[in-house]
C-alpha cells in the first residue's frame, strides 16, 4: 500500500521555484498497479525518488505500509528500502562484476531473504534461466533488464518503482518486458508504480495518473 | 594560435574548475617528481662541486703530495730539510679527523700560512701585498698564529656541533682545541682549521700529516727524487678523481632514488591526465562534432601541458631548495664517514637544474598523454566488448610473459654487467619486471579467491570487485610496487652494512683498549691480573696496482685475525700462514684485491720492502668493509724482518671480564697518560651511531618515495570512486548499509596491496642480493653477507597498510554526500 498525503516539493533555481508536487495527495491499494505519466520536467522521477526515500519532501507524509517514511533517518531508510522496496531503472544498473544469477540475488542477499526455491521460480517465469551464468556485458538490453527485474522481485517487497524501465528497449522488447514485470509484481503481492511516457505501456498497469503542475490526475 | 584552439582551451580547462581536486593532483604528481629529482641531482652537483676542490687546501692547489717511505707521517725536519733545498712552494699539513666530546665527528686541517704560496707567490719569497689581501692578512694573521690561538669554525659546521664563538671544543681524548671563531675559507667545508704551529702543541707532536705542493715540474721532480728519493715519496695526489670514482655508486644510488621518485611522480601525473581526458571526452567529442578540428583539440591539450609542465618543474625545483637543504648535511655525514670525503653541507643551485627538472617534467607529461590522448581523439572510443572483465585479458598475459622475459634477461645478464651503469640496468630490469607481472597476478589471486569463496556471495562479490577496482588503481599499485621492491632492497642492504660493520667492529676492534704509545714494551703487561691479552700491528703502506696497499703485521695469535675470518681458502691455510717458509711470503689479502685487482688465491705479487723486492703468496681472503685501500696480513714476525724500520704502532688490550675499571688504573699506573689509550668500546658504539646517522639519508628517501606512491593511491582512489559512482549509489539504493559499502569497497584495495607486498618481497631481495654483490664490487670490491631481516620489512609492510589506510579513509570520508547525491540521479543516468 502507498499512501501520500499533501506531499509539497519544490526545487530553487535562481529566482525561479519549480513546483514538483504542490498539496499532492494519492493512494494505492496493495497488489494494484499504476503508470505515472507526465511532461517532461513534471517531477515524475522526483516523486518517486520521494517514494522510495531517495529523496526528501518539504511537508506532506508519504506512508508505504503504514511507515512513516518522511519521518525514518537515513539508516532507518536505508533497511526500509532494503526489505521492502524494489526499484528498476532505466539504465538497468547491474553490478559488472557479477553473474546475472548474483545480481538477481544481490538485494535479497542483503536484506537476508533470498530464498532459492522463489529465485528459480522467478527467472523461469522471466525467461532468464539459461543466462544465468552470464555477466552483464554479455547480456542484451531486454535481457539485462529482466535481470533488473528479478531483482527488484526477489525480496518480495511490498512497493515496486519502475523509472521508465523500458526507455533504453525497442517497443517489441518493452512490451514483453513490461509484461513479465506486471505479471510478476501482481504474483509477487507488490504495489507497482511504472513511469511512463507510453501509452500503450500504461495500458498494461490497472491505473493511469498524470503528474503536471505539483497535482496528480487519473487518466481512465 | 586559432580561435578554435582558444575556444577549445577555454571548454577543456573548465574541466579542472569544475574538479580542482584534479588539477590538484597533476601539479602534486609533477611537483613531487620534480621536486624530489631535482634535490636528489642538487645533492649530486653540490657534492661533484667538493669533489673538484678537494685538490685544493684553503684555495691552493695540493696536487702533489709527499709522504714518508716508511712512517705514515712526516717529521717536521724532513720539511724543513725540504724548504732550504729549494722547494719553497711545499707546505705542511696535518689532517685529523676525530671525536669530539660528545661523540660527534671532527675534522680538522692545519698548515703554515707562512709557507702556503698564495696565487703562486710564496710569502717569504714574494713581495707580500697578495697575502695582505687574503683572508689571513692583517690582525687575522698574528691572532690565528699566535697563543691562545683561534679555530676557524665554518658556520655550518658550528651549527652541526652547536658550537659557538669563543667556545673551545673539546675532543675525546680530552684535549681543548683553540677558541672558536665561526668563519669559513674558501674551500675550507665542513674541516675546522687551525695554524700548523697550534696543532702541533694541540697534538704534542713533531710530525705531519703529509706535505702538500702545487704542480710540480718536470725537473723539480727528478730534482726531488735524486735528494730526497730514499726518504720521502712524490704522489700525484689527484683527490678529485679518487673521490668521484669512490663516491660514484652513493651518486648513482641516490640518482636512481631520485628517478624512481620521479618515475612514481609521473605515475600520479598519468593518472589526472588520464582521468581529466577521460572525463571530458564527451566535451571533446562534443566540440569535434561542431567543427574543433582534431588540430585544434590538441594544440589544446598540448597548450594545457606546456602550462602543466613549467608550472610543475618552477613549483619542483622551489621545493627542492629546502628539501635538499635538509638531506644535504645527511649526505654530507654519508660521505664524510664512509669515503672519507669532505663536502659542504649546503646545496649548490644551478639553472641547468631548472632545466633538467623542466624537461622531465615534459617527458613525464608527455609519458602520461600519449595513451589517454590517443584514446581521447579516437573516433570510436566505447568499443563494445563481451569479454568478462573478471579474467585476465590477452593484454595483461602479454605482459606478464615481458615481465618473466625480463626476471630471464637479469639471469642471463648478471655475470655479463660489469659497470655501475650496467649493474644499476640490472637492478631496473628487476623493477620493471615486477611493474609487468603485477596485473596478472592480481587477476589472478582474486579469481582464486571467487573460486575458494564460492559458497560465500558477499566473499564473491568482494573478490569480483577486485577486478573492478584493479584498473583504476593499476598505475598507483604499481607505483607502490617500485617503492616497496626498492625500499626493500636498500633496506636489506643497510641492514647488512650494518651487520658487515658490526662484525668488522667487532674483529678490528676486537680489543677492550688501544693504547697509542707505541714505546710501551710487551713486559710492561706480563704479570697484570686484568689483562688478557697484549697485540700490536704494524703497518708499512706501499702502492699495487694504482692504489695504495697496507701490510699489516699481525700477531699469529692475535684474538682479532683467525680462521673464522678468512672467506676463501684451503683448510690448512691459516696453519701454513702462521708458520710461514723460507722461499716465500705467504699472505692474506682483503676481497679489495680479488675484485679490484683480480687476484686469485694461489697468485704472487711482488712488493718492495726493505730486503728489496719479494714475492707474496696469497693463501685465501678476508672481509675489509669499507676499506678503499687493498691490504695484507702478514704474521708479524716476518714482518718485522721485511719492513725493520716500521715503528709499531700501538698494543691492542684485551681485559679479563669486568675488570676495565682495573684496566684503565693499571694503565695509568704504567705511566701512560689518559690521552694514550682508547677504550675500543666506545669506538665501537660511536662508529655504529656514526653509521646510522649517515644512513638517515636512504631512510629519508625511501620515507619520501613512499608517500608519493601514497599520494597516488588517494588520487587514483578518488579518480575511481568519481569514475564508479553510479554503481556505489546502486549499492546503496539496494539497501546495503554503510558498514557494508565500505567493506566491499576497501577489501579489493587491501587484497591488492596484499598482492603488492608479497610481489615486492622477493624482488626486494633479489633487488639487495644484486647491490651487495654487483653493484658493491663493482664500486668497492669488497662484498658481505646479505642479511634480509624480518623486522625492518614488517615494519615498511605496516607502514604501508596504514599509508593505504589513510588514503583510503581520507578518499573515503567524502563518499557518504557523494553517493547519497548520486542516489537522486540514479533514474536519470
Ligand atoms: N536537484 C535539483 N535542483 C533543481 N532542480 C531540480 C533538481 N532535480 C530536479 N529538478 C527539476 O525538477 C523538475 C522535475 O525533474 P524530474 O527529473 O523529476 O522530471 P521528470 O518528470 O522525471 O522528467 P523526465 O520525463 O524528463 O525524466 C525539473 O524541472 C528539474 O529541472
Ligand atoms: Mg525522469
Amino acid at each position: 500500500m502507498l499512501k501520500l498525503k499533501q506531499v509539497d516539493k519544490s526545487f530553487r533555481d535562481r529566482g525561479d521555484v519549480i513546483h514538483v508536487a504542490r498539496d499532492l495527495s494519492w493512494y494505492l491499494g496493495s497488489g494494484e498497479s499504476a503508470a505515472l505519466m507526465g511532461e517532461s520536467g513534471a517531477g515524475k522521477t522526483t516523486l518517486m525518488n520521494i517514494i522510495a526515500g531517495l529523496d526528501t519532501v518539504d511537508s506532506g507524509e508519504v506512508l508505504v505500509d503504514d511507515v512513516r517514511i518522511d519521518r525514518l533517518n537515513q539508516a532507518e531508510l536505508t533497511a526500509f528500502r532494503r526489505n521492502h522496496i524494489g526499484l528498476i531503472f532505466q539504465k538497468f544498473h547491474l553490478v559488472p562484476s557479477l553473474s546475472a544469477w548474483d545480481n538477481a540475488a544481490l538485494q535479497a542477499r542483503l536484506a537476508g531473504a533470498f530464498d532459492i526455491d522463489f529465485a528459480h521460480h522467478l527467472f523461469d517465469m522471466l525467461g532468464i534461466d539459461h543466462l544465468a551464468h552470464r555477466r552483464p556485458s554479455q547480456l542484451s538490453g531486454g535481457q539485462q533488464q529482466r535481470i533488473a527485474i528479478a531483482r527488484a522481485l526477489m525480496h518480495q517487497p511490498q512497493l515496486v518503482l519502475a523509472d521508465e524501465p523500458t526507455g533504453n528497449l525497442d517497443e517489441a522488447t518493452s512490451n514483453t518486458v513490461i509484461e513479465l514485470l506486471v505479471s510478476a509484481a501482481l504474483n509477487a503481492g507488490a504495489t507497482l508504480v511504472v513511469v511512463t511516457h507510453s501509452a500503450s505501456i500504461a495500458s498494461h498497469l490497472s491505473h493511469s495518473f498524470r503528474l503536471g503542475s505539483g497535482s496528480l490526475t487519473s487518466v481512465i | 594560435m586559432t580561435r578554435v584552439t582558444l575556444v577549445t582551451l577555454a571548454t577543456t580547462l573548465a574541466f579542472y574548475r569544475q574538479n580542482p581536486l584534479q588539477a590538484l593532483f597533476v601539479l602534486v604528481g609533477l611537483v613531487l617528481g620534480c621536486g624530489l629529482y631535482t634535490s636528489v641531482a642538487q645533492i649530486n652537483a653540490s657534492a661533484e662541486a667538493s669533489y673538484a676542490e678537494a685538490d685544493q687546501i684553503l684555495g691552493v692547489s695540493a696536487q702533489w703530495r709527499i709522504t714518508d717511505r716508511v712512517s705514515t707521517e712526516v717529521a717536521v725536519s724532513d720539511y724543513i730539510r725540504l724548504r732550504r733545498a729549494g722547494f719553497t712552494r711545499v707546505y705542511p699539513v696535518i689532517e685529523k679527523r676525530l671525536a669530539s666530546e660528545d661523540g660527534a665527528l671532527i675534522s680538522i686541517i692545519a698548515t703554515d700560512l707562512l709557507a702556503l704560496p698564495f696565487i703562486g707567490v710564496g710569502v717569504g719569497s714574494g713581495d707580500g701585498s697578495a697575502f695582505e689581501n687574503s683572508p689571513f692578512g692583517g690582525d687575522s694573521w698574528s691572532r690565528l698564529t699566535q697563543p691562545p690561538y683561534e679555530a676557524w669554525v665554518p658556520s655550518q659546521t658550528a651549527a652541526r656541533l652547536a658550537v659557538t664563538g669563543g667556545q673551545q671544543i673539546r675532543l675525546r681524548e680530552g684535549k681543548r682545541l683553540p677558541p672558536a671563531v665561526i668563519r669559513s675559507q674558501a674551500q675550507q667545508r665542513d674541516q675546522i682549521f687551525i695554524d700548523l704551529g697550534a696543532a702541533l702543541s694541540i697534538f704534542e707532536t713533531d710530525r705531519v700529516s703529509y706535505l702538500a705542493a702545487p704542480p710540480l715540474t718536470e725537473t723539480e721532480q727528478r730534482r726531488f727524487a735524486d735528494q730526497f728519493g730514499d726518504r720521502l715519496m712524490l704522489s700525484n695526489q689527484s683527490k678529485a678523481l679518487n673521490l668521484a670514482q669512490l663516491t660514484q655508486s652513493l651518486h648513482t644510488n641516490l640518482t636512481a632514488l631520485g628517478l624512481l621518485s620521479f618515475v612514481v611522480g609521473t605515475f600520479i601525473v598519468f593518472n589526472a591526465v588520464n582521468f581529466s581526458l577521460h572525463a571530458r571526452q564527451q566535451t571533446l567529442r562534443v566540440l569535434r562534432d561542431l567543427g574543433a578540428v582534431r588540430q585544434a583539440i590538441v594544440a589544446a591539450i598540448a597548450i594545457e601541458s606546456l602550462v602543466w609542465a613549467v608550472t610543475g618543474a618552477l613549483l619542483g625545483t622551489l621545493l627542492a631548495q629546502p628539501l635538499s637543504a635538509a638531506l644535504m648535511p645527511a649526505v654530507a655525514a654519508t660521505m664524510q664517514n664512509i669515503y672519507g670525503a669532505s663536502v659542504s653541507s649546503l646545496p649548490v643551485f644551478n639553472t641547468g637544474l631548472f632545466w633538467e627538472a623542466l624537461l622531465l617534467a615534459f617527458t613525464g607529461l608527455i609519458l602520461a598523454l600519449v595513451l589517454p590522448l590517443l584514446r581521447a581523439t579516437a573516433i570510436s572510443s566505447d568499443e563494445f566488448s563481451a569479454r568478462d572483465k573478471t579474467l585476465p585479458s590477452r593484454h595483461d598475459f602479454a605482459l606478464a610473459g615481458v615481465g618473466l622475459a625480463l626476471l630471464l634477461l637479469t639471469y642471463v645478464c648478471y655475470p655479463i654487467a660489469s659497470s655501475v651503469v650496467q649493474g644499476f640496468a640490472l637492478l631496473s630490469l628487476i623493477l620493471f619486471a615486477g611493474v609487468a607481472l603485477l596485473p596478472i597476478i592480481v587477476l589472478l589471486v582474486s579469481a582464486l579467491g571467487r573460486t575458494v569463496t564460492r559458497q560465500y556471495w558477499l566473499a564473491r562479490w568482494a573478490f569480483a570487485d577486485v577486478s573492478l577496482q584493479f584498473p583504476h588503481l593499476r598505475l598507483a599499485m604499481m607505483a607502490l610496487l617500485l617503492t616497496l621492491i626498492a625500499n626493500i632492497g636498500v633496506t636489506s642492504l643497510v641492514g647488512s652494512f650494518r651487520l658487515a660493520l658490526t662484525e668488522w667492529l667487532e674483529t678490528r676492534l676486537s680489543a677492550d683498549f688501544y693504547v697509542t704509545a707505541g714505546g710501551v714494551e710487551i713486559e710492561s703487561f706480563t704479570g697484570q691480573d686484568w689483562i688478557r691479552a697484549a697485540h700490536r700491528r704494524t703497518i708499512a703502506e706501499r702502492s699495487y696496482a694504482g692504489r695504495t696497499i697496507t701490510v699489516v703485521g699481525i700477531d699469529v695469535d692475535a684474538p682479532d685475525f683467525g680462521p673464522d675470518n678468512i672467506i676463501d681458502s684451503t683448510p690448512d691455510a691459516f696453519a701454513r700462514w702462521s708458520v710461514g717458509d723460507v722461499g716465500v711470503d705467504r699472505v692474506f689479502a682483503n676481497e679489495q684485491l680479488r675484485y679490484l685487482a683480480g687476484v686469485e688465491i694461489g697468485d704472487t705479487l711482488e712488493l718492495e720492502t726493505e730486503l728489496g723486492l719479494r714475492p707474496f703468496e696469497v693463501l685465501g681472503f678476508f672481509h675489509d668493509y669499507g676499506n678503499v685501500n687493498f691490504s695484507l696480513h702478514l704474521p708479524s714476525e716476518r714482518f718485522e724482518q721485511l719492513y725493520a724500520s716500521v715503528e709499531p704502532q700501538g698494543w691492542g688490550i684485551w681485559v679479563h671480564q669486568n675488570k676495565h675499571a682495573a684496566a684503565e688504573l693499571g694503565l695509568s699506573q704504567l705511566g701512560l697518560q689518559p690521552t694514550q689509550w682508547v677504550s675500543q668500546r666506545d669506538v665501537r658504539t660511536l662508529s655504529l651511531a656514526i653509521f646510522d646517522r649517515t644512513f638517515a639519508i636512504t631512510g629519508a628517501l625511501n620515507a619520501l618515495t613512499l608517500l608519493v606512491a601514497a599520494v597516488a593511491i588517494f588520487s587514483s582512489l578518488l579518480a575511481a570512486y568519481q569514475f564508479r559512482r553510479s554503481e556505489y549509489a546502486l549499492w546503496r539504493s539496494l539497501g546495503m548499509s554503510w558498514f557494508g559499502f565500505f567493506t566491499v569497497l576497501g577489501f579489493p584495495m587491501f587484497l591488492i596491496t596484499a598482492v603488492v607486498m608479497a610481489v615486492a618481497l622477493p624482488l626486494g631481495i633479489v633487488l639487495s642480493w644484486l647491490l651487495i654483490h654487483k653493484i658493491n664490487v663493482i664500486s668497492f670490491g669488497w662484498t658481505m653477507p646479505v642479511i634480509v631481516a624480518a623486522e625492518p620489512i614488517v615494519f615498511l609492510f605496516v607502514v604501508v597498510v596504514l599509508v593505504v589506510l589513510a588514503a583510503f579513509v581520507l578518499a573515503s570520508t567524502r563518499q557518504q554526500a557523494a553517493v547519497n547525491k548520486a542516489l537522486k540521479n540514479l533514474a536519470g543516468e
